[in-house]
């Protein structure tokens, strides 16, 4: 069983370098795009065989999903936007190359060398946060949101501090031809598409829900769930199933930021209740923890849909009001 | 005993048929007859390994589940495949003749 | 659970990473650098971290590395629209500054 193991490691391994490294070397950036979500989905696997299935979630739908759409939007959009100077890359060093090699095997013989050193640490944390009295049962999601609070919060703030810099970029009325084409749209957005579309809205919602409420106490959470619904609404939003809301709305502006915004209010009400901020009051934690994750999980959905999507075009207001 | 060797069975199947749509991804002359490999052969092979993992699930939940991403799969192999061959014709690839 | 393997392969998705970062041109496929860096980071911190003892990896460095995931998909999305900002003004997507292409 171990030698199995060892076998699928090494390949499970050697494939997730050999997908990096063709992501890295190849010229076409296409290609390297393609190459590097195949990269993605194999580090899930590799997350799977470290037994951390919620890192492996957040893997499958964001390093490979999301991030790899995000790059073909962008690529697809430049391509259409306008004429873009082709890019010289330098040319190829066999020295350069070389110098590459011999330091990716110093640095694994290192790493190797690190390994021996680790294999006598203690058993690690994994003890402490079990024995910490808790109302979730799933370690990651305690770590997450009733130990590490404040890691949780200011990744939200990250977040959020993307998407208004994102917005930023584009000011009122200026065009931006590769910010804003629209993508999907005319005949090649069939029927089936639509149809598509329209049957993963009630799918991803389900599958949404189930990773929140699982995240409780067994892989999922949040980000998970937050994920596949940013998936569903990335779809509806490119292939124009719905109209993009204008991010000058308050409606879309609210449900931008109000993860922050409960996050906060959970802090002040801990601030309030034992004195300390995230502190959650042991009368009412889990039901706390709960509703802030089912709203964490609306606006990851939302600001990461923002990211991806974009920045609709508005038009420039009626002239000489605006002082900006 | 004889639903673990059904289902052994069933997963080798699976993996025989991805196998084969891959290697028709890989050799067919142009976008059409491999989306063809793609789709017939490879929702075919998914068929079967989620059979075969069915087979093996300890609750019902799981096995809804697994048939849950077996459908998904399928509409969007379906959908993606129209897409890709809709977007061919248009850009002018006209299908492979002998 | 082999765990120099994993750590072995994080060492080597990073000096290939930081190659890729310094030798392509294309902003992209930068980024894409930039991300295999981050994965490769996130590899060696749970490969590192010693197993919990009912097997399950540790949880704290878990949720770092989630944190992490999330934070790179927020940074790369905002270098993304940095780029078509780039393209709409310059309508080029590299940095290079023209006197050092020979």
């Amino acid at each position: 069983m171990d030698a199995i193991s060892l076998v699928v490691d090494v390949l499970l391994v050697g494939m997730t370098v050999l997908a990096a490294l063709a992501a890295v070397a190849s010229r076409d950036v296409f290609r390297a795009v393609a190459f590097f979500i195949v990269f993605g989905a194999l580090m899930a696997l590799i997350w799977l065989r470290l037994s951390a299935p919620d890192v492996a979630l957040a893997e499958a739908a964001v390093g490979a999903g999301l991030t790899g759409v995000l790059m073909l939007e962008t690529l697809g959009r430049i391509r259409r936007a306008s004429d873009v100077e082709p890019v010289r890359e330098r040319p190829r060093h066999p020295a350069f190359a070389a110098a590459g090699a011999l330091a990716l095997v110093g640095a694994s013989a290192a790493a190797a060398a690190v390994a021996m050193v680790l294999e006598r640490a203690p058993e690690g944390l994994a003890p402490l946060v079990a024995g910490t009295p808790g109302p979730m049962e799933n370690p990651v999601t305690a770590v997450l949101l009733d130990f590490r609070g404040y890691d949780t919060l200011l990744e939200i703030a990250v977040l959020l501090l993307a998407v208004i810099a994102t917005m930023a970029l584009y000011p009122r009325g200026r065009p931006s031809p590769a910010a804003t084409t629209p993508l999907t749209r005319g005949p090649e957005r069939g029927m089936l598409l639509g149809w598509f579309v329209r049957m993963l809205l009630p799918v991803g919602i389900l599958v949404a829900g189930y990773l929140w409420w699982q995240g409780a106490d067994a892989p999922g959470g949040a980000f998970q769930g937050g994920t596949v619904l940013a998936a569903v609404l990335i779809l509806m939003l490119v292939t124009a199933v719905v109209e993009l809301p204008s991010p000058r709305w308050l409606v879309t502006r609210l449900a931008l930021a109000v993860g922050l915004l409960a996050f906060l209010a959970v802090a002040a009400i801990g601030l309030w209740a034992s004195g300390a901020p995230l502190d959650h009051p042991s009368f009412a934690a889990k039901p706390l923890i709960l509703a802030l994750e089912a709203v964490l999980t609306l606006a990851i959905a939302a600001c990461l849909a923002a990211l991806v999507v974009g920045v609709p075009h508005v038009p420039p207001r009626r002239p000489s009001r605006d002082g900006a | 005993m004889i639903l673990d060797a059904l289902s052994v069975g069933l997963l080798l199947a699976g993996c025989f048929f991805f196998l084969a749509g891959t290697v028709g991804l890989l050799r067919f002359p142009d976008v059409y007859c491999r989306l063809h490999a793609l789709t017939k052969a490879d929702n075919l092979g998914l068929q079967l390994v989620v059979l075969g993992l069915v087979l093996r699930s300890d609750n019902p939940f799981t096995a809804g589940k697994l048939i849950l991403i077996w459908g998904l799969a399928l509409a969007a192999s379906a959908t993606i495949a129209h897409l890709v061959a809709n977007l061919a014709q248009r850009e002018g690839h006209s299908p492979w003749t002998r | 659970m082999n765990a120099p393997l994993f750590l072995a392969g994080a060492a080597a998705l990073l000096p290939l990473a930081i190659y890729g970062l310094a030798a392509r041109r294309h902003l992209v496929s930068k980024l894409i650098a930039l991300n295999i860096a981050a994965s490769a980071v996130f590899l060696a911190l749970l490969a590192g971290a010693p197993p919990a003892p009912e097997g399950a990896a540790d949880p704290v460095p878990q949720a770092l590395a989630l944190t992490g995931i999330v934070i790179s998909v927020s940074i790369t999305a905002f270098a993304l629209s940095l780029l078509r900002r780039l393209v709409d003004e310059r309508g080029r997507v590299d940095l290079a500054d023209g006197d050092d292409m020979e």
